[in-house]
């Protein structure tokens, strides 16, 4: 029973820190970032990645703890699945049929023999069998040998029944329809008037009272089919009365043709009584019965409810109005009662209403996907605390009364129903008060999980009992695996919590792994975060928090973004201090040289030969300190040292091959939506890109101030135009698409250096390779 | 009346006063029942307005999560052989969801099973050639590549066979056609309707409102498909409960809400339930909100004003939604008559 609610989500993830949670057996940290993890964000993004609308939300109710053994529960409760209750009616339809075949020889076939005579046999094959029954002495046919429902025909001459089933044989292709709707069924109405004739004959001929009721039911039907309904009518009535009244469903299934016949002559009225006959005694035709069900008027309503025999009856028609999607269900729910507090449907119908409001209401103030429901499915409804307050009213009416099958659920529902209005006090006094003795195991079961739900909800903050209750919670109880919304509504919960009281890093690993904040790093949670880390005193759940997939200290990760941040900034004294933290052995994750390409043409991908040196963050802010010193301090190379400066910086942007310095992800399809350097995508907080290029551009400044060689300030001019150009990329006025097929061209203002270039340094050797490399250059120098 | 003459002469007057080419424009009409039977007031009404063109739902396509394929619902009903001096065009529906589940190996066998089942259905009408397939589709940006290859291969099965293909076309579709693409198809018909938000409650006339209608009336010189154009002439009530839109009640007309005792009404076009009821087969709470969509023949003349000088074809097909004595009757014959004139030039 608990495996009913499981997400196969859960464990089938491809996510690989999962996987390597389940190889390890980490039973703990695994499904606390499952929890973690099992939330993805909401995709705001241009580019690709996940875009999930549907409703996001929880929901503890197991439809369960409603009679499921009432047949009508697939009817009331999985409503919002036509094609599988048709599928599953269409089944059912069948298994009755063959069930009662059976039950008429005296359960001495085999359902399986049964359903290969009656829906298995073409009509030849059936006329061999009729032979060989017919035919004394004449051996069965092998196509039959084996079948013990065609044995036991030939054994006792079951004449008439043969005799039957070939007619109704013939009957089939005037009634089924095409499977897909491509094919339109033949009507040939000429000879389904004949069949009905000789069916009559054979009708009146037939001694067996089931058999004679079996014709009945194929002669209406065919009658029904031709679209004579008067016709059909009389046909009832000529025929029913000659038939014995017998426990069978075939009485439903002729009922349903009369009602159908009676419906397409305007009698709405009794059309709809027999209906709420057939839905309330044959669940076969349930699914029909329901959807044919039909009231024009106030008056026939009216006119109905004086058919039924007794207010058991009156309730089954409230019990069909209900089942409109939009119906308000308590409104329905007091008339069912009024009539018969006994009626099964009360406990489902109770439990769909409560379904509804457990999307409007169950953590409402947490749910971090409320603006997605509210916006794609507007939910919660308008209403939704009118129906909250309605729904309370009915079902502490129906406590107080104690008329019903089950007060139990009642009292447990009453109890829900205040954890949904949020007066948790109150739902906690109902919960008490409940009677366990009374509770069978589904709704033990329910209550608890119930009362973990209104727990969680109650948390006021987040201290140390907190944590270690739900560290408790994740590690030993059941429920947190069975239920696969309680994940989620921890996680929200608690990230509500802790963002609340000022902890936004401990907030975020509720719905995040660490890795999701670094393409754009938030330093108060960075901060946050690492107070914890540093804390030696520190529980259970926090440690996770706090810690990767491998149990490792997300300290080092936590560094390694806050210096990262500050290299982004360009404060790189800032930037040392924090990186130089990162213990040595975590330090060379990231080795670059951006000083090593200097190249006409960016190749962000371009990589270096592996004899180059490289240096990790904390070397290279010292190798661009020593840089910066020695420029400064030497008159005859500061010209070119200050080119490399320049490279370094413009090699470390989002246009270099060195990005992976000052950035953690890097999206190619960002550079034409990079109007803005936070590009939205799935990652909370989206993905930034380092564009700025004013550092590298005053280094290739100072290095055209300074310089005295003309093929040293050519280089350094184009390298500054190049800054330009992709300045001009990011500038609101830009309308160069880089899918397009044509050259950019930027205004006066960002074509300083290109002009420079063109007036000062024309002759140089490094001005013709330039134009012979670079298109747009040779198209600027032209103009 | 005064108003519509007024309307009629002036737009007369300003259309002469252009150097535009002639042009007749000709009355049509759908047909969206589940059962062709036209009754004496529909063939006269077809008849006193010479109607070229009766565009006949012949089923449509849905997809079918049971089967996973797309298969026809509630295909036509033609109980006999019928007689029609006019030309019939099918048309089929099919969802958008269709097109987002099918995959662009299902087309083919779609395509190949769509027109033998037209054919089949089209027998229903002696003395008659197809000679146009309508496909009516909402397609999204999610759908329209799929869509397009359905409507691309649709053609040139279509072509073979000399019969050409047209498309429903929906107003922002013309405004952002850049955004939106144009589909494959041989013609166009722009829906000049449904143009504002019917689920919203404080939409006045979802249905048609040309305050609405002007925001998209934008890029019909760029627009690459000869258009004609379906105009409304239907109606419904837009049940509303707890504040959302729940159904929509087809032809529903005020009369029937006039029972001071059930329905309160609250301003021009809209009623409250105040005793819950039965109305037109649907159970309604106390409390539900009604509001009533539908056409006059000042707004449809001023529609046809409006829309006419964007549309510059020299030929011209105004089809009325849809063929239905109930509907008809709210106009005189000579009404529909002189708002098809509207989009002539001559």
């Amino acid at each position: 029973m608990k495996n009913w609610i499981q997400s196969p989500s859960f464990f089938q993830t491809t996510n690989p820190l999962l996987l390597f949670l389940k190889s390890k057996s980490t039973s703990l940290l695994s499904l606390l970032c499952c929890a973690i993890l099992i939330v993805s964000p909401l995709k705001i993004s241009k580019g690709c990645g996940p875009y999930d609308t549907g409703f996001s939300g929880y929901s503890f109710i197991n439809p369960a703890i409603a009679d499921r053994e009432s047949e009508y529960a697939p009817y009331i409760l999985d409503f919002e699945d036509f094609y599988q209750n048709v599928e599953e009616a269409g089944a059912k339809q069948i298994t009755s049929n063959l069930e009662e075949w059976k039950g008429r020889f005296c359960d001495l076939v085999s359902i399986k023999d049964l359903n290969a005579v009656i829906y298995n046999s073409s009509l030849s094959n059936l006329r061999v069998l009729q032979t060989s029954i017919k035919k004394k002495g004449k051996k069965i046919d092998i196509r039959f040998a084996k079948n013990g429902f065609a044995k036991h025909m030939k054994n006792h001459s079951c004449t008439e029944t043969i005799d039957y089933l070939v007619f109704a044989k013939q009957c089939e292709p005037h009634v089924t329809a095409s499977s897909s709707g491509w094919e339109t069924p033949a009507r040939d109405t000429i000879a389904m008037k004949e069949l009905i004739e000789t069916g009559k004959k054979a009708f009146l001929k037939t001694k067996s009272q089931y058999i004679k009721l079996r014709y009945a039911y194929q002669l209406i039907r065919l009658r029904h089919y031709t679209k004579n309904y008067s016709a059909t009518i009389q046909l009832h009535d000529y025929l029913m009365p000659k038939v014995d009244k017998l426990n069978s469903i075939l009485t439903y299934w002729i009922m349903g043709h009369k009602a159908g016949a009676l419906q397409k002559m305007g009698n709405y009225v009794e059309s709809a009584y027999l209906y709420s006959v057939i839905y309330k005694n044959e669940p076969g035709k349930r699914l029909t019965a329901k959807q044919s069900f039909r009231i024009k008027s106030d008056e026939d309503w009216k006119q109905c409810l004086l058919l039924c025999k007794d207010d058991s009856e009156r309730a089954m028609l409230f019990v069909l109005r209900a089942q409109n999607e939009d119906s308000q269900l308590v409104e329905e729910m007091k008339k069912i009662y009024a009539l018969n507090p006994l009626n099964e449907n009360l406990e489902l119908l109770l439990v769909r209403e409560m379904k509804k409001l457990e999307k409007d209401h169950l953590g409402i103030s947490f749910n971090n996907k409320r603006k997605q429901n509210k916006r794609f499915h507007k939910i919660p409804r308008k209403y939704a605390a009118e129906n909250l307050i309605a729904l309370q009213k009915f079902v502490r009416q129906i406590v107080k009364d104690q008329k019903v099958s089950r007060p139990i659920i009642w009292e447990i529902a009453d109890a829900y129903l205040e954890v949904l209005a949020g007066d948790n006090y109150a739902a906690r006094k109902l919960f008490e008060n409940i009677d366990m003795e009374k509770c069978d195991e589904t709704l033990t079961e329910q209550v608890e999980v119930f009362r973990l739900a209104l727990e969680i909800n109650g948390f006021q903050e987040m201290g140390k009992e907190e944590e270690e209750r739900v560290y408790d919670i994740i590690k030993y109880e059941d429920y947190y695996k069975d239920y696969k919304d309680l994940p989620n509504f921890i996680n929200d919960r608690l990230a509500a919590l802790y963002q609340e009281q000022e902890n936004p890093g401990l907030s975020f690993r509720m719905h995040y792994p660490i890795s999701d904040m670094a393409p754009n790093p938030q330093l108060p949670l960075i901060d946050d975060l690492m107070a914890f880390c540093n804390e030696e005193d520190i529980n259970k759940f926090t440690k996770i928090l706090t810690t990767d997939e491998t149990g490792k200290s997300i300290l080092s990760t936590l560094l390694d973004m806050k210096g990262t941040y500050f290299m982004q900034k360009g404060k790189m004294e800032a930037a040392q201090e924090i990186l130089k933290l990162i213990p040595r052995e975590d330090r060379n994750i990231h080795q670059v040289n951006p000083f090593f390409r200097d190249e006409i043409n960016d190749c962000v991908s371009c990589g270096m030969p592996d004899s180059t040196i490289r240096y990790n963050k904390v070397e290279l802010i010292e190798k661009i300190f020593e840089l910066e010193y020695q420029a400064k301090a030497s008159f005859s190379e500061g010209a070119k040292i200050y080119y490399k400066l320049g490279q370094a910086y413009y090699n470390m942007s989002y246009y270099g091959n060195s990005w992976q310095t000052i950035d953690f992800f890097r999206s190619g399809s960002n550079w034409d939506y990079s109007k803005n350097d936070l590009y939205p995508s799935y990652h909370p907080f989206g993905n930034k890109e380092n564009h700025d290029l004013s550092q590298a551009l005053a280094y290739f400044d100072k290095a055209i101030e300074i310089s005295k060689d003309p093929e040293l300030s050519a280089r350094a001019a184009f390298m500054a135009a190049k800054c330009q150009l992709n300045a001009y990329y990011n500038s609101k006025d830009c309308e160069y698409r880089s899918w397009g097929n044509k050259i950019p061209d930027p205004p006066a203002a960002y074509r300083k250096y290109y002009r420079l270039l063109n007036s000062d340094y024309i002759s140089t050797q490094f001005y013709q390779e330039a134009i012979a490399e670079c298109k747009f250059f040779k198209a600027y120098s032209a103009r | 009346m005064k108003q519509l003459i007024w309307i009629i002469g002036f737009s007369f007057l300003f259309s002469t006063c252009q150097n535009t080419p002639i042009r007749e424009a000709k009355t049509s009409f759908y047909y969206w029942k589940t059962t062709f039977q036209l009754n004496d007031f529909e063939q006269e009404a077809l008849a006193s307005l010479s109607t070229s063109n009766l565009y006949v739902r012949f089923f449509d396509l849905d997809w079918n999560p049971s089967l996973k394929e797309i298969t026809p619902v509630a295909s036509l009903v033609t109980n006999q052989a019928v007689q029609i001096p006019f030309e019939i065009i099918p048309v089929i529906f099919i969802t958008n969801r269709s097109f987002k589940n099918c995959t662009t190996n299902d087309l083919d066998p779609l395509i190949d099973k769509l027109i033998a089942k037209v054919e089949k259905g089209y027998l229903a009408f002696p003395n008659h050639k197809i000679h146009e397939l309508q496909i009516d589709c909402d397609w999204t940006e999610q759908t329209r590549e799929i869509y397009f290859l359905f409507l691309n291969k649709l053609k040139t099965k279509l072509k073979a066979q000399s019969i050409s293909l047209s498309t429903t076309i929906r107003l922002h579709q013309i405004k952002f056609f850049n955004r939106t693409g144009v589909p494959p198809a041989d013609r166009g018909m722009l829906m000049f309707y449904n143009v504002d938000k019917v689920e919203d409650l404080a939409t006045n006339n979802s249905i048609l409102d040309l305050e609405q209608a002007k925001k998209y009336l934008f890029n019909f010189d760029e627009y690459p498909l000869t258009l004609n154009v379906a105009l409304p002439i239907f109606k419904w009530g837009v049940l509303f409960r707890n504040g959302e839109m729940i159904k929509l009640i087809n032809g529903l007309e005020s009369a029937q809400l006039h029972d001071e005792s059930r329905f309160l009404k609250t301003n021009k076009n809209r009623f409250e339930v105040i005793k819950s009821t039965y109305l037109d087969a649907y159970y309604l709470y106390q409390g539900d909100e009604i509001r009533l969509e539908g056409i006059d023949k000042n707004l449809l003349s001023k529609a046809a004003t409006l829309l006419n000088p964007y549309l510059e074809n020299p030929s011209l097909e105004v089809t009325y939604y849809h063929l239905d004595s109930v509907l008809i009757k709210n106009f005189q014959i000579e009404e529909l008559d002189s708002i098809t004139k509207l989009f002539s030039n001559n």
